[in-house]
């Protein structure tokens, strides 16, 4: 670092491959922010979070999906298994004597489904800005909430469980499109308010959807039938054709925009139902999860499957939308994925398929309501723009971060504590602290080596 | 709000290229220096040298250069490729002396897309036919090149050799160190494809080649679908390529393939199989950066350590390939570019030091011509000429006359420059204190026949002093001197065409010759009446008696004649009067009522035109002094009337008739500033001195009077005096009675001094107390093949820039920060005193801490207190061991301020037994990520974070028991990769990032709620296009009509020096509103709009679209006046005020700097 900074100051690298570098190494130091907390209720008497005070968790149901502003990096978005939703603001909170923080939600809406048991199944910020943003559940809506009073301004039956829903941010157009129990993608037009029309093609529950990231007019969908499709919604026979996950070599004559895969209507993506899709940022790729327990990384220049292979670690076995996290490209030189286990968050190198790190859930006693079933699930990842920090959803009810943490940081606590230690109880506990959590990243390290 | 203006644009050159650019034939280096293009022609009086022809701003930062040359054009084309992605072709307009935009900008940029991690690069192919374009990683953009086809397809004539839209082409080699184009052989009438090579890094790091095959489908139907292009077909080299290798050079027929350049060996590959052969290693193991060809065999190559070297390709009889040899030419500054120019010349562009042309020779080299560069500026400090330090109050007048000295330049290009941009004053000689006030200073000639003036006048108040100067600059004083009278004070003293003297006191008007010491007239004013003011020109002198009586003298015949004489009414008083032989046969005066200036006649003394100078706004303004001189070319002579309150007012005089046009009005002070004339160096035209508070030369300058300050600010009265020792010089007297001979230029121009160090100056910490800098350097050396770095304290006289005494650091341990203070001696009576705190840091490696389980507790830096003996010695005081780098250190309430690693840490200089202090700590916190810049302001401590902008601590020292503590206060929530930061104004912080932008945070302490006074809110942001490494705050008064107020000064990597200013609160909508008019109306070549060049842009936000936000680009307003007439009305138009006003304001801001 000191000789990457001597060398920016001379201009002999730019500040770009400062940049990428740091960004790399704050990229493999990610691990949990065990003092970050999201809870309905504030520390009101309270001065630490400890066995003595745990405050309530952030849905008490669980929480299906979160959502991150790709503005500022700032609001957070919260659904819960039993149709609540929140709002967060990740710059503010309250902390506690030793350091931990508290997010209080902006907003709080306890019920936003005639039922509560009928729970929300992913929620995204609108996608020109974050005053709004749109929630989809089990209660077979799409529904576009103001995010200040969190009321809803519109609703779209939709008939039949929406399992997921996507806005394109490129586009002119303002069109969601559903992926529900119906084997049609569904399109809601935000500005007529109308259902405009459905792409028909899948033979099962449509689970997940994503639009091009470039190409205003690409979707790609993926459903329990095992396909993942490609979608051109200008067209009136829409499908472009489905992806094969044993076609590794493409179809040569391709335009880079994943329209190679025009010619195939035969294959499948996945030998189970596909219940994620992603792109990454620049469109080469399209990263698909299915409950096969697999992840498939397809390059979109040809439509071949790149064999990528991420191993027996994964695990995936319900029918809800479980999508990879694939952080912007500019933070991740040799680009990384991160995937949603139960328990853990897995980190992938995508070309390679070689396991990078788990980042373990902590352990923590279940404050949740014990009903939830298959509380260590987690259910969504969000990326913070603008920070190299991941937020995470779980079945148990927690929003947890995850943050970069580096030698540099053990030091720097170590640097602060130093003011902080008045007595010599807070630094032998201290110490255990610093000791404990050395042992965790000797833990992980070593446990790559294995691999 | 804020206002940027450059004192010394950026001089590092990146780029260079040898075009026929100017003229047919004509054979020009063409420069990029950041944003600017600089047109270099052969000087046609030393053709081997270069001289500067042109300088033209270019919206963007220049990344790329290449040639072109269509088929119907004489000249070369350029094509400039910049970092915001735009590339756009330009030729010369020989007419209107412009850049001519030949094809206007296209955007390439990719959002998604990585920059390109080894530098933008662009090829022709061998064929002529396409242009490949690299910006981006992994992608490759072919540009077809227009060329005589058939049918349809058909090129018109004069759109042969354009470019056509580009095609990108992705390839899977995202690191790519070096791409080229290979010269193929082809049988047959049927061109084959062009073949583009890559050496590419893989994702195991190891260093492959592979040459691919460029397939090109033009287009059935151009307008409805782009033609398509691939690089599919490809083919890996065979053997073995070395981790280092860098660079490839293609070799031309007959020769073909293509040689890898390495850091131990070159070898070569052929065009055939692509097998690596002829592998041979270097003497010594080195890092190429740069390579051009001379001719077809013989290469040159430049390495990191500025050592030159000549590769010969060896030919067998059929003209093939057969072995290579590379020898060292010699030593020259680390080049990033080398242009051959001709007959063994090489020009040696550089970033990190001066450029240079060599001449190769016979073993060796010959440095023929260096141009001057600053570039990188890691660190500087400024110092005012009147009280060098850092606090120093400077001239709001004109800031750019504060001396700053830069640490300038890398490793052994390293040099500490001294940098001031105004008039130079240089003095040349002391006459010494005259022990009374000045009153004036004349400079004569002792005879008719000398062309050189030798004897100095010395006026005093109650006598008058004679000065004899020889040819060899010896003085000597004359008790007598022609006769002339010695026991007054001299109202004027000078010579007559014929070379007699005349000298005017009070009570008379003496004529005497030269030759012998006797007066040959003279002429008594009236009893009771005194001389009070005397105008002279030629043979005439008009004097004024009390303001009441106006006389006007004819000396021509040997004696003084009166010529005419008038007595002004009690109403009517003059105030001052001036002769100019610009209009014959008048006089002009000025009268102490209304403001009134007159042109009257000298044969009856008569008015022939009469204006009133002051604004109806000011009635009282008094004309106080009136001087007439010939400024501009081709443009009538000025009036310059000084008044009483400090204003300066000019009029053009067209004649005599009509004397008062176009009017200007400028402020130099607050009290009557005097004029004195000097002859320019043409012998045409005459600049004015004016002597006042701020003491100005004007001079005429691109058809515009400019006003500049000069450090003169003693002076008292000054004269021309063109002495045969000190050519060109002026007589100065200065208001406590000092006579001093000084050179002062023509012109404003930007003076760098150099002084070698040959070692990187890192840091500079200056104390005017010691007199004397503190510099942290570091030295690089290769030694056998090792690169050997060792980083030094040096203690350096501030005047002879003398090392006094050097502390050298540990192995490895490299100098990071250093500044001066104050600190508890030790005496135990609270006392300071003057020392040095330098922080360093341990080379570290990367890998190591980012590897949590390394070794802790290692000490990886220092920070170190020295004192200055009174040998001039540093001694050590005490040390403190860190785990990490001491980034940054400052000062808050008598505390030393750390910037480490992670944290910001408050350390107390204790003494705990009287002999050794010892470094505590008081108090930390931790930054979002790194900290990398600090300003204090108080106990307020503004920290720049590597990657998360300014936050704003307080620091409350502890009492009554509770510790000290250190706390976040307010902080910006962006990602700002921030490099520097300074307080500009209370509770106002000025950022820069590493992507080159300015960003003005406000923390809003009266905030409604305290999430408001948490937030800095960024009020002004603009792009500047060049990474600025520091920022130094300034403190100016400022004068209350002043439109900016300087703040701080800012230096870039790029070698640029710039002055922040604020905007005085009435200006601001005026100044943004004008920019806007500008930006809209001046045109840039690649017609890139401005916004895009201004708008903040950082990886995460673009605002191309909304351009700069309430930040004023100080160059594109002052483009104002180069504009057209008809532009200039338009945007005064807009803003409803005249074109004067606006000129005026335009004008106030180019005094600035």
């Amino acid at each position: 670092m000191n000789s990457f900074l001597l060398n920016r100051q001379l201009g002999s690298v730019s500040p770009q491959a400062l940049a990428q570098a740091h960004n790399h190494h704050l990229l493999q130091a990610l691990q949990a922010a065990p003092g970050v907390h999201f809870s309905q209720v504030g520390l009101g008497e309270h001065e630490v979070i400890d066995a003595a005070y745990r405050p309530p968790v952030a849905h008490a149901a669980g929480v299906n999906s979160i959502a991150i502003d790709r503005f500022e990096g700032r609001y957070l978005l919260s659904g819960g298994a039993d149709s609540s939703v929140a709002i967060w603001d990740l710059e503010r909170a309250e902390s506690t004597t030793d350091g931990a923080v508290l997010h209080l939600p902006l907003g709080h809406a306890a019920k936003t489904s005639m039922t509560g048991r009928l729970g929300i199944t992913q929620v995204s910020f609108y996608p020109f800005d974050s005053l709004a943003f749109l929630t989809s559940g089990y209660d077979r809506t799409l529904k576009l909430f103001d995010s200040e009073t969190l009321t809803a301004s519109a609703t779209f039956d939709l008939e039949s469980t929406v399992h997921a829903h996507a806005t394109s941010v490129v586009a002119m157009h303002l069109l969601v499109a559903c992926a529900s129990q119906h084997p049609a993608v569904r399109l809601v037009d935000l500005r007529t308010g109308s259902s405009t029309h459905s792409l028909a093609g899948h033979s099962g529950s449509v689970l997940s959807v994503a639009w091009h990231p470039k190409d205003e007019n690409i979707l790609a969908s993926g459903a329990t039938d095992g396909t993942c499709r490609l979608w051109d919604v200008r067209r009136s026979a829409s499908s472009l054709g489905v992806l094969d996950m044993d076609d590794s070599i493409g179809i040569v004559g391709h335009d880079g925009k994943g329209l190679g895969s025009r010619r195939r209507e035969r294959g499948k993506a996945h030998n189970g139902a596909v219940n994620g899709t992603t792109w990454t940022e620049d469109g080469q790729f399209l990263v698909t999860t299915g409950t096969d327990k697999r992840m498939r990384v397809f390059d979109m220049s040809t439509g071949a499957n790149t064999l990528a292979n991420f191993g027996p670690a994964l695990e995936n076995s319900q029918n809800t939308t479980l999508t990879p996290l694939v952080p912007p490209s500019m933070y991740s030189h040799t680009r990384t994925i991160y995937y949603p286990n139960a328990g853990e968050i897995l980190c992938f190198g995508m070309q390679s398929g070689s396991l990078h790190k788990r980042l373990r859930v902590p352990q923590s006693t279940p404050y949740a309501s014990h009903n939830v079933r298959n509380p260590n699930r987690t259910t969504s990842l969000a990326w913070r723009a603008h920070h190299i920090e991941i937020c995470s959803s779980h079945a148990d009810g927690m929003i947890r971060c995850w943050r970069p943490r580096t030698a540099e940081d053990v030091e720097a606590e170590e640097e602060e504590g130093f003011a902080a230690d008045e007595t010599a109880q807070t630094e032998t506990v201290e110490r255990k602290r610093k000791r404990d959590e050395l042992n965790q990243i000797l833990q992980d390290l070593t446990k790559r080596r294995e691999m | 709000m804020a206002y940027l203006a450059p004192i010394h644009r950026p001089s590092s050159v990146r780029h260079a290229i040898k075009l026929s650019f100017l003229a047919p034939g004509s054979e020009d280096l063409i420069l990029a220096k950041a944003n600017r293009l600089e047109i270099w022609a052969p000087n046609p009086q030393q053709p081997d040298l270069l001289s500067l022809q042109h300088s033209k701003t270019l919206y963007g930062k220049v990344t790329l250069f290449h040639k072109l040359r269509p088929a119907a054009s004489q000249t070369d084309h350029l094509f400039v490729g910049t970092d915001r992605y735009h590339y756009f072709t330009l030729s010369w307009d020989a007419e209107r002396k412009e850049l001519h935009t030949e094809k206007s900008y296209v955007d390439i940029a990719e959002k998604a897309a990585r920059d390109s991690q080894t530098g933008d690069r662009i090829h022709i192919d061998p064929s002529g036919r396409f242009v490949s374009l690299e910006c981006h990683e992994g992608v490759v953009n072919i540009l077809p090149i227009a060329h005589a086809g058939k049918g349809k397809r058909k090129a018109a004539d004069n759109e042969i050799g354009e470019l056509q839209d580009p095609v990108p082409v992705r390839i899977p080699e995202l690191f790519a160190r070096s791409t080229c184009f290979v010269h193929k052989r082809h049988g047959g009438t049927r061109l084959a494809n062009p073949e583009f090579a890559v050496l590419w890094e893989d994702s195991t790091s190891k260093v492959r080649l592979i040459v691919r095959e460029l397939e090109f489908q033009p287009s059935l139907r151009p307008k409805d679908e782009p033609p398509t292009a691939e690089l599919e077909k490809a083919r890996d080299a065979q053997g073995e390529i070395e981790l280092g290798a860098s660079h490839l050079i293609p070799l031309p027929p007959p020769m073909y393939g293509l040689l890898v350049i390495g850091e131990t060996r070159i070898s070569y590959v052929d065009e055939w199989n692509y097998q690596v052969t002829h592998t041979q290693p270097l003497d010594s193991a080195t890092v190429f950066v740069a390579w051009c060809a001379v001719d077809e065999q013989r290469y040159v190559l430049a390495d990191d350590y500025g050592t030159l070297y000549l590769l010969f390709v060896q030919q067998n009889s059929s003209g093939e390939y057969s072995g290579h040899a590379i020898d060292a030419l010699g030593e020259t500054s680390r080049a990033s570019t080398l242009v051959y120019l001709e007959a063994g010349r090489i020009f040696v562009g550089s970033h990190q030091g001066d450029s240079q042309i060599i001449q190769i020779k016979e073993g060796g080299l010959d440095i023929i011509q260096t141009f001057p560069n600053i570039a990188p500026i890691l660190d500087f400090t400024v110092m005012d000429m009147g009280n060098r330090s850092v606090d120093a109050v400077v001239n709001e007048f004109s800031s750019g006359q504060a001396r700053i000295v830069t640490g300038s330049g890398a490793y052994k290009d390293g040099s500490l420059r001294s940098v001031r941009s105004g008039v130079g004053l240089e003095d040349v000689g002391s006459i010494g204190a005259m022990g009374a006030p000045v009153t004036g200073i004349f400079g004569l000639r002792s005879s008719g026949k000398s062309q050189y003036a030798d004897t100095l006048l010395v006026s005093l108040v109650a006598s008058t002093r004679v000065f004899r100067f020889e040819a060899d600059g010896e003085v000597e004083e004359v008790e007598a001197f022609g006769g002339l009278e010695m026991g007054e004070a001299t109202l004027y003293a000078g010579n007559l065409p014929s070379g007699r003297f005349v000298q005017v006191t009070s009570s008379t008007v003496l004529l005497a010759d030269a030759g012998e010491s006797m007066v040959s007239g003279s002429w008594q004013p009236p009893s009771r009446s005194s001389i009070t003011a005397v105008a002279a020109e030629d043979d005439k002198v008009l004097v004024s008696l009390g303001g009441a009586v106006l006389v006007v003298l004819d000396l021509a015949g040997g004696g003084v004649n009166v010529q005419a004489q008038r007595d002004f009414p009690g109403s009517e008083q003059v105030s001052c009067i001036a002769l100019s032989k610009s209009v014959p046969g008048t006089c002009i005066a000025g009268f102490w009522q209304d403001s009134k200036v007159a042109f009257l006649s000298l044969s009856d003394l008569q008015p022939i035109a009469t204006t009133t100078v002051a604004d109806e706004a000011d009635g009282l303004a008094v004309p106080r002094s009136l001087l007439i001189a010939k400024i501009l070319p081709d443009a009538p002579p000025t009036l310059f009337v000084g008044l009483a309150d400090g204003n300066v007012v000019t009029y053009l005089i067209e004649s005599a008739q009509r004397p008062f046009t176009a009017r200007k009005g400028i402020v130099l002070g607050t009290q009557q500033p005097n004029f004195a004339l000097l002859p320019r160096g043409d012998g045409v035209l005459q600049n004015v001195f004016a002597t006042c508070e701020h003491p100005s030369l004007i001079y005429g300058s691109e058809g515009r009077v400019v006003y500049s300050a000069v450090t003169a600010e003693t002076a008292q009265s000054i004269c021309s005096f063109d002495c045969e020792a000190y050519p060109g010089a002026i007589a100065i007297a200065s208001a406590d009675g000092e006579v001093t001979l000084a050179v002062v230029d023509e012109e404003r121009t930007t003076h760098v001094q150099t002084l070698v160090v040959k070692e990187m100056v890192r840091r500079i910490a200056y104390s005017a107390e010691l007199n004397a800098f503190g510099l942290g350097t570091i030295r690089r050396t290769l030694e056998k093949g090792v690169e050997v770095v060792s980083s030094r304290f040096r203690l350096v006289d501030e005047v002879a820039f003398q090392e006094l005494h050097s502390f050298g650091l540990k192995e490895d341990e490299l100098v990071e920060s250093c500044m001066r203070c104050q600190l508890d001696d030790g005496s135990g009576t609270g006392e300071t005193a003057e020392r040095f705190v330098v922080g360093t840091a341990f080379l570290d490696d990367d890998a190591t801490a980012g590897d949590a389980s390394g070794v802790k507790g290692q000490v990886r830096g220092r920070l170190l207190v020295f004192e200055v003996t009174e040998e001039r010695k540093l001694k050590i005081v005490t040390e403190l061991s860190l785990r990490g780098a001491c980034r940054c250190l400052g000062m808050c309430a008598g505390r030393i301020v750390a910037a480490l690693i992670k944290t910001v840490v408050i350390y107390a200089f204790e003494y705990q037994t009287p002999s050794t202090p010892f470094l505590v700590k008081k108090a930390a916190y931790r930054t979002a990520t790194a900290p990398i810049d600090l300003a204090v302001t108080g106990t307020t401590i503004a920290v720049t974070d590597l990657m998360k902008s300014v936050s704003l601590l307080q620091y409350t020292p502890g009492r009554a028991g509770a510790p000290d503590s250190l706390g976040e206060i307010a902080r910006h929530f962006e990602t700002l990769w921030g490099t520097a930061v300074a307080n500009v104004a209370e509770n106002t912080y000025l950022a820069s990032d590493a992507e080159g932008n300015l960003v003005v945070l406000q923390h809003d302490i009266n905030g409604y709620s305290d999430e408001d006074k948490r937030r800095l809110r960024p009020v002004s942001e603009m792009l500047l296009g060049e990474m600025v490494n520091r920022i130094r705050p300034i403190s100016v008064q400022p004068s209350p009509n002043a439109l900016v107020i300087p703040r701080a000064f800012l230096a870039t990597v790029e070698g640029g020096v710039y002055v922040f200013c604020l905007i005085a609160p009435g200006h601001q909508d005026t100044l943004m509103r004008l920019q806007t008019l500008l930006a809209e109306r001046v045109v840039s070549p690649g017609l890139v709009p401005f916004n895009k060049w201004r708008g903040f842009r950082s990886q995460v936000r673009d605002a191309g679209e909304e351009g700069p936000t309430r930040f004023v680009d100080g160059e594109l307003v002052e483009r104002f006046l180069d504009a057209a007439l008809e532009v200039q009305e338009e945007v005064a138009g807009e803003l409803g005020r005249s074109v004067e006003e606006v000129r005026g304001w335009v004008e106030a801001l180019r005094r600035i700097h």
